[in-house]
């Protein structure tokens, strides 16, 4: 049998452990690592602006000059109408995410004006690019993509003399 | 018989001597808190993904704690690289609560090509107290990141501590 004396020291010893191991025990830290991933905003760049070139209207009888968007200096003028230089598509740069699909948008039609009370309306734009269908299509692997862009032109029986401007918007997102 | 109870006391004497001035009394500590160590261990880390950003205004990514991805404000968010939460597991004594402790914001600065840049992110736990229920537990970690507008690209990267607690 062990005396009572030694029955004491037993005790002391196992609250000694036990306050070493509370110690350690009681809070604990860990380091974690968040992380994420920037990619270049998509930009576009206006490389050239459209160009329905110099027209020469009919006098009783309206028509339409229509200028492609798949190919340089290529337009088709309305029989009525007498084109005396081509038309020109515009052309954007898109850059971007590599190989990332992309919709491009464009303004559906604008009012060109003379600044003199003359006004003639563009509409059926249309969207070309490599790869491109119905607005949509692929960043190329060099991180950008050349877009261009037709329309037509309507131009009224005897429509007002001047030089005419309008604006319209392309616009790209990431799919 | 006697022999061996002089060789025990001998060596209790030795033991009892380094922590008698750290516990104070013997007669105190002799019925405490011996508990399972708070252990915790990381599974997935906090992800934000890959993200673009609009070009013109600043928007935010956001990693809910049940691991839902909002992308706000001209922010596209690709799904080739899902987004993910960080999550947690604790062990430690049973039934017990312990305590999350995390910053409320961090920085995530830019490596590679983004270098000098840096992103703000503020993070939020699923909870902010635990219970030990079977002796384990665990939580996530979820954030929502600030993408400048015209952010400039790269990888971005951060560290926090994550601290528990036994209340």
């Amino acid at each position: 049998m062990i005396p009572q004396r030694l029955n004491t020291y037993l005790f002391i010893i196992g609250a000694a452990l036990s306050f070493a191991t509370v110690n350690t025990a009681y809070a604990k830290s860990f380091q974690s690592k968040p992380k994420g991933k920037v990619h270049a905003a998509l930009r576009i760049t206006s490389l050239e602006g459209l160009q329905f070139g110099t027209i020469a209207p009919h006098t009783t009888l309206a028509d339409t000059v229509v200028v492609d968007a798949s190919s340089d200096d290529s337009s088709t003028c309305g029989t009525q109408v007498t084109c005396l230089e081509s038309g020109d598509r515009a052309r954007f740069r898109i850059t971007g995410r590599a190989n990332m699909p992309i919709n491009v948008t464009v303004t559906p039609s604008i009012t060109l004006t003379n600044g003199t009370g003359g006004s003639m309306v563009a509409d059926n734009f249309v969207l070309h690019a490599a790869g491109f269908g119905n607005g949509s299509g692929f960043i190329q692997g060099s991180g950008s993509i050349e877009v261009g862009v037709g329309a037509t032109l309507n131009i009224g029986a005897n429509q007002a003399v001047g030089a005419y401007t309008g604006t319209f918007t392309v616009t790209a997102s990431y799919q | 018989m006697n022999t061996p109870k002089s060789i025990l006391v001998a060596g209790l004497t030795a033991f009892v001597a380094a922590p008698l001035a750290h516990a104070g009394s013997a007669g105190e500590t002799g019925t405490a808190n011996i508990v399972a160590p708070l252990n915790v261990t990381s599974g997935s880390e906090l992800d934000f993904g890959d993200v673009a950003p609009d070009l013109s205004a600043a928007g935010t990514v956001e990693i809910q704690t049940d691991g839902t991805k909002v992308c706000g404000n001209g922010i596209t968010c690709f799904d080739t690289t899902p987004a993910t939460v960080a999550t947690f597991s604790v062990s430690g004594f049973d039934g017990s609560v312990y305590n999350i402790v995390i910053p409320s914001t961090i920085d995530l600065e830019g490596t590679d090509t983004a270098d000098g840049h840096s992103m703000t992110a503020t993070l939020v736990a699923s909870k902010s107290t635990g219970i030990l229920t079977g002796g384990s537990d665990s939580f996530s970690v979820g954030g929502t990141l600030t993408v400048g507008a015209d952010q400039a690209p790269g990888s971005y990267a951060a560290s926090f501590l994550v601290s528990i607690q036994y209340q």
